[in-house]
């Protein structure tokens, strides 16, 4: 627990500093008629990364939670599996849109993890993706990212 | 048994011949097979989001397009988003882009860079049509000393510079250029206070946080119809001879060869086919002639302009050439 | 005298409102506005401006019947995501879910639903009864704010909801200062230049609040539960109607939250430039600043679901004032409505009541009927509702997951919004898990960029000179209110110290509760 949060609190720091950087860009002084546009990025980021970097010496002064597991047994893999298939989907909305990204999201995580019966998991991941298709495409006229599979399913070519 | 597999197979046949047929042979013209995705390089509310959102439906019901048109707002960097939206796009005949002045402002002020690092401009687009001119007008408050131009050019002059503070909408885009056009004909400096809509900012003059607007006709009228607000001059080549607004002189009449318009026209992505480019001509074409359009024209004083073709172009070049002038002289180009 | 006459108006704005056509119109217009509340990312906004175009078939008061309901009924549907599953539907349903989402997790989804219900009609019902009697001169009272008062009201904000939630300090300032930063991403539209994007143009439209806030707590929240350990039912839950009359009955105590969150609220709502969402913080940070129970609230306090909607509902009632009387849209989902006007052929401005008494009374009735009949509407759905939560984990979850993907795309329709959902969805856990708090990030990001456009603003104005805040009596008078509600807790551990240091242990970390 010590560790993941020191861990944490470094990558702020890190984080402060990149950011840090890119307010530097801008210009940060203050004009003629007030704070330059660059001002307020680069004080915040400056004062975030300064914080950040007392929170890391807070967390490395006060030595709590040492030995505490951060994670409970078996938590990462139950993370990662709702997590990983969700970052594949958004990486593959390109070719799978948001329909057919969502129906294999559903049937997946239905079946594999809450390991439903098929009618069940079949009727579900079928009939949400559907819904929403023609709440959006349809009812509402909003245009998701449909993915070159459907699209051509759809439209041909 | 025979006969009816070889009268199946004739079918066949005819029905595969007549689809391939209709493709090579008396071809209707070019139409969209699926919606037409209307992107709106804007906020939603402003004025170029009005103007999809009303003409999509008029599309819809004088039934001049067989698939519906959708507008879609992509409003990030002043423009930037929607016209490498437009890019991705190249060569799709159902993308279509609805434009107002950022399309010039946008791309000079600031380098966007296509995928393979080049940088945009709006020639990269297929020009459709200009469909409409905007107006502006130099508002002040109904309680200030400028009775007319002449007074107000006369203040400009005599104070401090930046004593006179105008409101506008964004920063670098039509309202800040034309106040920059201001200050290089009177010799004048002006304060700029960027807002983020018309509405807002017609709101701070007659609120009277600012000395002076250049709203478009359609942002000032609720005000200027309750005497809160004055025009003194119209920023065009003619007077807007419809209603009340006939009475607001124009710039050149009073001394002035200033002329400002913003560009409500119509864009496709790169390379998009010429069948597709005539089938939304005819479309903005009859749009713009439905009695819906044409009291929507009315109210807002706006000056219909359905142009086309090569003259279209030139027209653009000559827009671009001055909007460039203009923010070079100001230094806002980016290199 | 005037108050005859305006009464008068009213009577026929409601004949008006409760012909046969423009009350079906109100009830569609409420049961769109529900599911649009419901689905996070689409918010009231779009849905008035997907909308937008059917009203051509309307008349124009038909037509402004329809579009405002949709946006009442997505301000009481942007409450039931929030309460059930920590997403917030609308911006201003955040404030909802901080303790809205523990007092459902309690087993009483249906309190924590009928608390927000009926809190919103309340303050709707207050902010009408001021519309219909004081339009016009609050109306002239807005237009006396300016860049320097907006900021000075944006700073009271700030003020109002310091040290929000409890525990570390220090972690709570990184939060804020995270918050703001990441409101400065994004095309500034003073100096027209992009800023901390990185070179992406999809970050120019800024970091969304709506995309951060469905990641950091409804994706948040599923990785916190699947962590625990993998539970497959859905939650057990008591749903009778008995408990929506008894939630009801509760609002007795509550007089003094609902009278002051539906004022501010309104006011908010008036001021152009702000609108509902940080109506709805404010209102969640006085109620906690004055309740007794303030200390309690984000364990699932009923006051604390009470508060914030209430002044939500007001302020976007509010709202619609500006935009009819001066034309200036006092939130987005107004921007919309107000193009609407134009397209039907109505110009906004004082006159407006006078030359379409039909259009702006008519708007007024329907704004009592629709009200009333929205909040029956979905009180008698309540156990409906909340009977969502009983969907096994397995199927809810990966539903949920696909439900903020669609609504973050919507914001701004494009594929990185995707990436910054879930990135700060796994942020948000981490945070959670290490103690940092979400609610300050949040409100800053939320009130970030305002704030700083009406203080630069202003700065211009005033060529430069931060004396603008002082000189115009209005924005000093709310900036000098603001320093001192920050200082207050600071000058009274000051006095404490000096009479001895009698406070020996230290409170943990509730500062100005």
């Amino acid at each position: 627990m010590r560790k993941a949060g020191l861990t944490f609190a470094v990558a702020m720091v890190l984080a402060g500093v990149v950011l840090l950087r890119e307010a530097t860009r801008l210009p940060t002084g203050w004009t003629a008629s007030g704070p330059g546009p660059g001002f307020f990025p680069f004080w915040l980021a400056a004062g975030f990364t300064v914080s950040a970097f007392a929170v890391l010496l807070r967390e490395w002064t006060a030595n709590q939670g040492k030995g505490e597991r951060f994670l409970p047994e078996g938590a990462g893999k139950r993370i990662a599996v709702v997590f990983l298939p969700m970052a594949a989907v958004v990486g593959l909305l390109h070719y799978l849109g948001v329909y057919m990204g969502g129906l294999l999201y559903l049937l997946g995580y239905s079946r594999l993890v809450g390991r439903h019966s098929w009618p069940t998991v079949l009727a579900v991941s079928v009939g949400v993706p559907l819904t929403l298709f023609f709440v959006f495409e349809r009812w509402f006229l909003m245009p998701m990212p449909k993915g070159i599979v459907l699209e051509w399913l759809l439209y041909g070519r | 048994m025979g006969l009816v597999r070889k009268a199946s197979l004739t079918l066949w046949i005819v029905c595969v011949v007549g689809l391939l047929g209709s493709g090579v042979w008396g071809a209707p013209a070019w139409q969209p097979n699926r919606p037409v995705e209307w992107t709106v390089p804007a906020g939603t509310g402003g004025g170029a989001d009005q103007q999809a959102r009303l003409m999509a439906p008029l599309i819809e019901k004088y039934r001049l397009s067989p698939q519906p048109f959708i507008p879609i707002n992509r409003p990030a960097g002043a423009g930037a988003q929607a016209f490498l939206w437009m890019i991705d796009k190249t060569g799709d005949p159902h993308t279509i882009l609805i434009t107002l002045d950022s399309l010039f402002a946008t791309p000079a002020a600031q380098v966007i860079r296509k995928r393979d690092g080049s940088r945009f401009t709006w020639r990269d687009l297929s020009p459709i049509a200009r469909l409409l001119l905007d107006h502006f007008v130099l508002w002040v408050h109904a309680e200030s000393p400028y009775r007319t131009l002449d007074d107000f050019v006369r203040a400009a002059k005599a104070g401090p510079p930046g004593r006179l503070k105008m409101a506008g909408t964004g920063s670098k885009q039509e309202d800040e250029i034309i106040m920059v056009m201001l200050e290089q004909a009177w010799g004048a400096k002006f304060t700029y206070v960027p807002f983020p809509g018309g509405g807002a900012v017609a709101a701070a003059l007659v609120g009277k946080q600012v000395d002076f607007t250049v709203n478009n006709p359609i942002e000032a009228v609720g005000h200027w119809e309750a005497g809160r607000v004055r025009p003194l001059a119209i920023f065009a080549s003619e007077r807007v001879r419809v209603g009340k607004w006939g009475e607001i002189p124009t710039m050149k009449e009073l001394g002035y060869p200033l002329e400002y318009q913003m560009l409500r026209g119509i864009f496709g992505p790169p390379q998009m086919p010429p069948e597709a480019v005539a089938f939304y001509q005819e479309v903005f074409r009859r749009v713009l002639d439905t009695p819906e359009m044409e009291d929507f024209i009315e109210r807002g004083a706006y000056t219909k302009a359905y142009l086309t073709g090569r003259e279209f172009l030139q027209w653009l070049e000559r827009k671009d050439a001055q909007v460039r002038t203009l923010m070079d002289k100001a230094g806002w180009l980016a290199k | 005298m005037d108050f005859i006459r305006t009464f008068q108006d009213l009577l026929y704005g409601l004949a008006v409102a409760a012909s046969p056509q423009n009350l079906l119109v109100a009830v569609i217009g409420l049961l769109l506005g529900t599911a649009i509340g419901v689905l996070p990312g689409l918010g009231g906004t779009n849905g008035v401006a997907l909308l937008l175009p059917l009203t051509f078939h309307l008349s124009p008061t038909a037509a402004i019947i329809l579009l405002s309901c949709v946006y009442w009924g997505a301000i009481f549907g942007g409450a039931i995501t929030s309460i059930l599953f920590r997403i917030p539907g609308e911006p201003w349903s955040v404030a909802t879910m901080f303790d809205g989402y523990p007092l459902a997790r309690r087993g009483k989804p249906g309190v924590a639903l009928t608390a927000a219900f009926v809190a919103s009609f309340i303050g709707a019902l207050i902010s009408i009864v001021l519309f219909t009697f004081f339009a016009p001169p609050l109306a002239e009272m807005a237009l006396k704010f300016g860049p320097p008062e907006n900021f000075a009201v944006l700073l009271l904000a700030f003020a109002s909801i310091a040290g929000l939630e409890g525990g570390d300090p220090v972690k709570a300032l990184t939060m804020t200062f995270l918050g703001l930063l990441l409101a400065t991403v994004g095309f500034d539209i003073v100096s027209g230049t992009p800023r901390m994007t990185f070179g992406l143009v999809a970050l120019q439209s800024g970091v969304s609040f709506v995309v951060i806030a469905i990641g950091l707590f409804g994706i948040g929240e599923i990785l916190l539960t699947v962590e625990e350990k993998l539970r497959l039912d859905g939650l057990k839950a008591r749903l009778s109607f008995r408990e929506v009359w008894e939630t009801c009955r509760m609002f007795r105590n509550y007089i003094g939250t609902l009278i002051r969150s539906a004022l501010l609220g309104f006011w908010i709502g008036i001021l152009p430039g702000t609108g509902a969402t940080p109506a709805s913080f404010m209102g969640y940070g006085m109620a906690r600043q004055f309740s007794p129970r303030g200390s309690r609230f984000g364990t699932g306090e009923v006051e604390g679901i009470v508060a914030p909607n209430t002044a939500a509902h007001a302020a976007g009632i509010g709202s619609l004032l500006p935009m009819i009387t001066l034309g200036i849209p006092g939130s987005p989902t107004a921007a919309v409505m107000l193009a609407g006007l134009f397209i039907w052929g109505l110009n906004p401005g004082p006159l407006l009541f006078q030359e379409n008494r039909e259009f702006v009374w008519g708007l007024v009735g329907s704004m009592y009927l629709a009200n009333v009949l929205g909040v029956l509407m979905v009180l008698t759905m309540v156990p409906l509702f909340a009977a969502i939560v009983r969907i096994p984990f397995a199927i809810l979850a990966p539903l949920i997951v696909i439900l903020c993907s669609v609504g973050a795309y919507a914001v701004n329709n494009q594929v990185l919004d995707l990436w910054i959902m879930l990135g700060s969805g796994l942020a948000g856990y981490l945070f959670k898990k290490l103690g940092y708090p979400l609610a300050p990030l949040v409100v800053a990001l939320v009130l970030g960029d305002m704030t700083e456009q009406a203080f630069r603003q202003s700065l211009i104005m005033g060529q430069g000179s931060p004396a603008i805040f002082f000189t115009r009596p209005i924005a000093a008078f709310f900036v000098v209110t603001a320093l001192a509600i920050f200082l207050f807790p600071f000058a009274r551990s000051a006095l404490r110290r000096a009479r001895g240091g009698a406070v020996a242990a230290e409170a943990p970390g509730t500062a100005g509760s």
